[in-house]
């Protein structure tokens, strides 16, 4: 009796906090992507036509993001039915899409105009089966190309 | 050339399903399926556990938890008590009770795999009357009669190995102690349905042997006297709860029996004394 | 819509870049995938039923990628990159993302 009141208090805080937290950063997110998309992020390499006379250098952005209980719960029943874990999938969209920000605000100090051959690298950090604690790492780089 | 970096529409990436209305049709759909699975199972195991001989019950590994209890010789009381009411039942040939005693405090008496019945003296002390200790008996010999024992090993082995395949796949503790607890349930359905069936034969074998019910009314009544907390909710309980034991065995006496008055035969003062006898070897 | 992992499609000029378009999409296997690949552990060979799981998962990102692209306005998605990725026991991630770009 006691195990499913644990449960259920600790779906309770993964819901409430995960879906507060969720929001306020996808707001935070659309905002300063408002201001940001003013930097063009491609993901070509070849810079057509050739600004020569523009430097260029390495910007990345990374961004550690933790999976509250709620949402491993409901991906712990999807493992058992199968289906797409859309618990999982705003998880990773805010992931990334934080990492290219913070990758375009490196490239807004250097005054960049363009960020050149974006690449994106996901990885999971957990401690194994079980009781894991789960996190994604998203890693964004490219090339951002700014004026002397 | 121009670059640039448009706006993008939301929900191309995520999903605009509310989570909460997810997670409560999965969980419910899972803890239903798990539920309905384990009975469907249960039911098909029971359709084979019983044509496993009884005789290959004494083979499983029951018999070394047996010799390993404390066991003593049976007092000519008890003897006689349980041979009067094995008389009442109708066994196949091959099926043979062995009655043991124990000398321990523990409220308890139960029949296990290959018709062994252990009685403690906790239970036989705290009864008064023949009649109450010859239901704990009847009872006993009636979950032998229907192989109760062999059929709860097998459920327990279903149940198992269904567990151990969601668990596995799901990977979520809280998922697999919410599946554990499904499967309980759906056991537990199970056992205490197979207590009243043992109820039901023991009352029978008390009217054969005193013409009346009443030990079995005494011996509930002393259940109860004895369970200050009892769980008021049956679901995940072995036996069912005391009072539904006690109407289904009114139910029962009403239909069958004449209404005079009913006494019931008390305990032979030498056993009483016995009885004394044996708490104070164990205190000491 | 053409869509193509080269930076330019041969005889086609590239006139205005939107920048990264991407696409992703996680999914977990169920119980039934789940006890096959454990007995495939045992015998060897290959897991067809992971092999349409992330297939099927590949195919849900490419065209979640093609729809953000169509959002934009462009004709066509260059530079196609693809990567999988696990992200906890039994879920993973199929991203896939390239530059959307209008031809002429």
């Amino acid at each position: 009796m006691y195990d499913l009141i644990v449960l259920l208090v600790l779906l309770a805080l993964g819901y409430g906090f995960g879906r507060y937290a969720e929001s306020k950063h996808y707001k935070s997110i659309i905002k300063r992507e408002k201001v940001l998309n003013a930097i063009p992020a491609v993901a070509s390499k070849v810079i057509v036509p050739p600004r020569n006379e523009l430097n260029s250098q390495l910007v990345t952005g990374s961004v550690v993001i933790s999976i509250d209980y709620f949402k491993r719960f409901i991906a712990g029943l999807r493992n058992i039915f199968g289906g797409r874990v859309t618990s999982y999938e705003s998880l990773l969209d805010r992931a990334r899409r934080e990492a290219i920000l913070r990758m375009k605000e490196e490239a807004k100090k250097l005054n960049a105009e363009l960020v050149f051959n974006i690449k994106l690298e996901t990885s999971s950090i957990h401690k194994g089966r079980g009781n894991s604690i789960g996190s994604v790492e998203v890693l964004a780089y490219g090339t951002a190309l700014y004026p002397h | 050339m121009e670059y640039s970096n448009p706006e993008l529409p939301e929900g191309i990436n995520t999903s605009k399903e509310h989570p909460l209305k997810e997670f409560f049709l999965l969980t419910v759909g899972l803890l239903t399926v798990v539920f309905i699975v384990i009975s469907i199972l249960i039911l098909i195991v029971d359709n084979f556990a019983d044509k496993i001989p009884f005789e290959m019950e004494k083979e499983l590994p029951i018999s070394s938890f047996i010799d390993n209890l404390e066991k003593e010789k049976l007092p000519p009381y008890l003897d006689k008590v349980t041979q009067k009411v094995l008389n009442t039942f109708e066994l196949p040939e091959d099926m043979k009770i062995t009655f043991h005693y124990v000398n321990d405090d523990t409220v308890n008496a139960f029949a296990t795999l290959g018709g062994h019945i252990v009685l403690y003296r906790g239970l036989i002390e705290k009864l008064k009357y023949e009649d109450e200790l010859a239901m704990v008996i009847a009872h006993e010999i009636a979950h032998v009669k229907y192989r109760h024992p062999i059929l709860s090993t097998s459920h327990g082995i279903v149940v198992g190995i269904v567990l151990s395949a969601l668990s596995g796949s799901s990977g979520n503790t809280g998922i697999n102690d919410l599946m554990g607890s499904t499967g309980m349930a759906s056991l537990m359905r199970f056992s205490r349905d197979f207590e009243y069936q043992a109820d039901e034969d023991a009352i029978n074998s008390l009217i054969k042997l005193y013409g009346h019910a009443e030990g079995a009314l005494g011996l509930f009544a002393v259940f109860n006297s004895i369970s200050g907390s009892m769980p008021s909710f049956e679901f995940l309980a072995t036996h069912p709860l005391t009072s539904n034991r006690i109407s289904q065995t009114t139910k029962m006496i009403t239909k069958s029996t004449p209404s005079n008055k009913n006494t019931k035969t008390p305990y032979p003062s030498e056993f009483n004394i016995w009885l004394e006898s044996k708490k104070q070897k164990k205190v000491k | 819509m053409i869509v193509s992992n080269l930076e330019v499609v041969p005889g086609k000029r590239t006139v205005k870049h939107y920048g990264l378009v991407q696409g992703s999409s996680v999914r977990a296997k169920h119980v039934g995938r789940d006890i096959m690949a454990g007995l495939k552990n045992v015998f060897g060979g290959e897991l067809k039923g992971y092999t349409e799981l992330l297939q099927e998962s590949r195919e849900e990102a490419y065209n979640r990628m093609l729809e953000q692209a169509k959002a934009t306005g462009a004709n066509a998605v260059l530079n196609v990159r693809f990567s999988t990725s696990s992200i906890a026991a039994g879920a993973a991630e199929l991203f896939a993302y390239g530059t959307a770009v209008t031809l002429e």
